[in-house]
């Protein structure tokens, strides 16, 4: 199942303190808390683990239907590697083992877990438009005929005339910035 | 410590991290932090910091999981209070 997070460095920057007494305790393991504080750059680590925690919690609450719960210890990161522009690693929860992956901009943060077959991130707003249009290049069906819709329990999906194509996506935003992740091959 | 003094000391501390400030027009306990109020899920935390200051109890992880809306907030405090 797929999750993706994005978040915008310069808003999150003047939405929390980070470095607020008790902050990184409620969210990070002990074993987290050192991996950050250890880092070059603590700052960028604490917003990358966290949006590794948000991305696989949208996954695993699709996957097994799940109420929406918060409780960000529950998902552990383990083997972050770091590269100047991007980032790898895994996030436990219970059973399950998410490999994941993180594009890092100097303005912004966006992780995906590993069954993604394209993201797309737009600065306007306008990547609901963008993620239509990829997938009616892909499959070769006109872009007029698809939409997204909301079904029942408020999850969108993406329509064919009316019907669900049981494409499954992740949305998420935060400040300037959009992201869908896709995987078209309905796993 | 009565129902409302919760409730009023839940909405001054949830207020300075509210983006949907309509949301607070109606607060009531159904209100939801993140779908009514559009806190960002990073400032749950403060929330929850703010409300273990403002009543002095700890909020354990279990707690914390279910603590959706105004009103999951309200039980739990009342909880804590009860067993302080």
């Amino acid at each position: 199942m797929i999750g993706n997070d994005i978040i915008d460095l310069n808003l999150i920057r003047a939405q929390s303190n980070w470095q607020r007494e008790g902050f990184l305790q409620k969210l990070f393991s002990e074993e987290e808390q050192t991996f950050i504080q250890n880092s070059e750059d603590p700052e960028l680590n604490v917003w990358l683990l966290w949006s590794m925690k948000e991305a696989v919690y949208k996954a695993v609450q699709r996957k097994y239907k799940l109420k929406r719960f918060y409780n960000p210890k529950q998902f552990v990161c383990e083997q972050v590697k770091i590269n100047p522009d991007k980032a790898r690693g895994v996030v436990c929860y219970k059973e399950d083992v998410f490999v994941i992956n993180s594009i890092l901009f100097p303005n912004m943060i966006h992780t995906i877990t590993g069954n993604t077959e394209f993201s797309l991130i737009s600065e306007n707003k306008n990547s609901r438009l963008r993620l239509l249009q990829k997938i009616a290049e892909q499959r070769g069906i006109p872009l007029e005929s698809l939409n997204i819709s909301k079904d029942q329990q408020g999850v969108p999906f993406v329509s064919y005339g009316g019907d669900n194509l049981q494409i499954p996506f992740s949305l998420s935003h935060h400040g300037n910035f959009s992201a869908y992740a896709v995987s078209l091959n309905l796993s | 410590m009565k129902e409302k003094e919760i409730l009023d000391a839940i909405k001054k501390i949830v207020t300075p991290y509210t983006q949907r400030k309509e949301g607070l027009e109606n607060f009531s306990q159904k209100t939801d932090f993140i779908k009514d109020l559009e806190v960002n899920s990073a400032n749950l935390v403060d929330v929850i910091l703010d409300v273990e200051d403002e009543f002095n109890i700890e909020i354990d992880n279990e707690s914390m999981e279910g603590m959706l809306t105004v009103g999951d907030a309200k039980n739990i405090i009342e909880r804590k209070l009860a067993s302080a």
